[in-house]
């Protein structure tokens, strides 16, 4: 073999191996862009079937609250109606028991009131009627009523420059979290704030109560009503951030996430 | 002269954007521009152990001692990369497998000999690893692969352990018999592969800076 041959293959063999190589890096190349687009695919599925459970989970939970509703108005109000009527019959035909009636009548009024404001929480259509921050407001009233705790409201007015179905569910939400409060905390006064600056969309609810070790309470299992608020928050599209600790309250932030601007 | 500045040219290029960029790199980076400054140091002292050695032209034992601290310097790199600890342990095994093979070979032919089957062992673990390494940054989510440092700087690798196993195989053979042949496929293939690498690991480090300049007038906008 002369020198030129000599040369000539093992030039040639490297060029083979640097040919090989460049290959293999191709084929991890596409292989790699192929399992991105896979991912992307399978993360895209996941989202769609879990937006489809959301909506009818949604669906389902509004139907039954609408049935709930109606069944309140419909159903208990017509018997409490006629339970007054009675009551004021028996007023008109014994006027001497009229002073034992009265307190009867007081509390039945209150009653009739109170079952009116639920029906009309729990009615989605009402909701979507009036829009969210009358429905808050109507919520805080009812639960003023209640004199569990003293309510603090301050909100901007204007438009909330979101959807029905956001609004609805940022609602429920709300209800949730007031229900906690209300159920859990003890507290003396609850504060209740909506601020639509820059079309940044913020509910921000607090109370003085016992508050709890948020940490903790995460990692139990007691604390899957606070990640059914974290979710519902996020369905609508809503970061929500929990601040407490115990013996100094608790605070809730539901603040609209931004929506990606798209540059032409 | 031209000889010298042929090879410099990629590492001299290197050199300045590793520099330019250092303050911006983090642990893997900085580990490439610590090879790069190792591998200068023995570059400079190959040109110059033979012009005051009076004995004979032999700068081999030179490429003994860069081999397995090259070597070291890459499997680090590789080994600070991986997440996995298996793929760590790849790189354990990997570099008591090289060290077995070329102390061997030092062994049997002296210190003073190019342990050719060595440098292949090199060739091989690293064309495997960095492989791995372009296997996983081109599988990660984002899809700036063109910005990835990482990238380019692994083809680098790949492509010159890759290309130089051929001749290096050969290597003690064309020395002996055909020394003006190796002489001649040494500057060819060797110094254009080499080259290539440090180019591109330039390349790299000119994206490690831009990428955070990039970065930083996000923030400041």
């Amino acid at each position: 073999m002369n020198n030129t041959e000599l040369i000539l293959a093992i030039v040639s063999i490297t060029l083979l191996m640097l040919f090989l190589v460049a290959a293999i890096i191709l084929i991890i190349f596409i292989s790699g862009r192929q399992r991105l687009k896979q991912q992307m695919e399978m993360a895209e599925n996941k989202l769609t079937f879990e937006k489809e459970l959301r909506q009818v989970e949604t669906e389902v939970s509004e139907q039954i609250l609408n049935q709930l509703a109606q069944e309140l108005h419909d159903n208990v109000g017509q018997l409490l109606t006629a339970v007054h009527i009675h009551l004021e019959n028996q007023m008109i035909d014994h006027p001497e028991l009229e002073e034992d009636f009265k307190p009867m009548e007081t509390y039945l009024s209150e009653v009739s009131q109170q079952l009116r404001a639920l029906s009309r929480t729990l009615n989605n259509d009402y909701i979507g009627h009036i829009g969210l921050l009358a429905s808050i407001d109507a919520e805080l009233k009812r639960i003023k009523s209640l004199r569990r705790f003293e309510v603090h409201w301050q909100a901007v007015a204007g438009n909330s420059n979101l959807d029905k179905n956001q609004e609805l569910m940022l609602f429920r939400v709300f209800q949730e979290i007031l229900q906690n409060a209300l159920r859990h905390s003890l507290a003396k006064n609850i504060f209740v704030a909506v601020n639509n600056e820059n079309e940044n969309f913020e509910l921000k609810i607090e109370d003085d109560g016992k508050g709890f070790d948020l940490e903790n309470t995460l990692k139990s299992d007691k604390a899957s009503g606070l990640r059914n608020i974290s979710k519902r928050a996020q369905w609508a599209g809503f970061n929500c951030t929990i601040e407490s600790s115990p013996g100094k309250g608790s605070s809730f932030i539901l603040k609209k996430r931004p929506v990606m601007a798209l540059k032409a | 002269m031209i000889e010298l500045i042929n090879q410099l040219s990629g590492i001299g290029i290197a050199l300045i954007l590793g520099i330019w960029a250092f303050r911006y790199m983090n642990a893997v980076y900085r580990i490439f521009f610590y090879q790069l400054l190792v591998f200068s140091i023995i570059l400079a002292a190959s040109y110059f152990v033979p012009s005051v050695s009076s004995a004979q032209y032999n700068n081999q034992w030179l490429y003994n001692l860069s081999m397995p601290l090259e070597t070291f310097f890459l499997s680090w790199a590789a080994y600070e990369y991986f997440k996995f600890s298996k793929q760590k342990y790849l790189v354990g095994v990997g570099y008591c497998l090289f060290m077995a093979a070329l102390l061997i070979e030092i062994y049997a032919k002296g210190f003073f000999v190019f342990s050719n089957h060595g440098y292949i062992a090199e060739s091989v673990l690293l064309l495997l690893l960095y492989l791995l390494v372009l296997y996983n940054q081109l599988t990660k989510e984002n899809n700036a692969w063109k910005r990835s440092p990482e990238v380019w700087i692994s083809i680098g690798i790949v492509l010159y352990f890759g290309g130089v196993v051929p001749y290096l195989s050969f290597i003690n053979y064309l020395q002996e018999i055909h020394s003006k042949v190796s002489h001649f496929l040494f500057r060819i293939i060797i110094e254009g592969l080499s080259n290539l690498r440090y180019l591109l690991l330039a390349a790299g480090f000119w994206l490690i800076r831009r990428n955070a300049d990039a970065r930083t007038t996000v923030v400041n906008e």
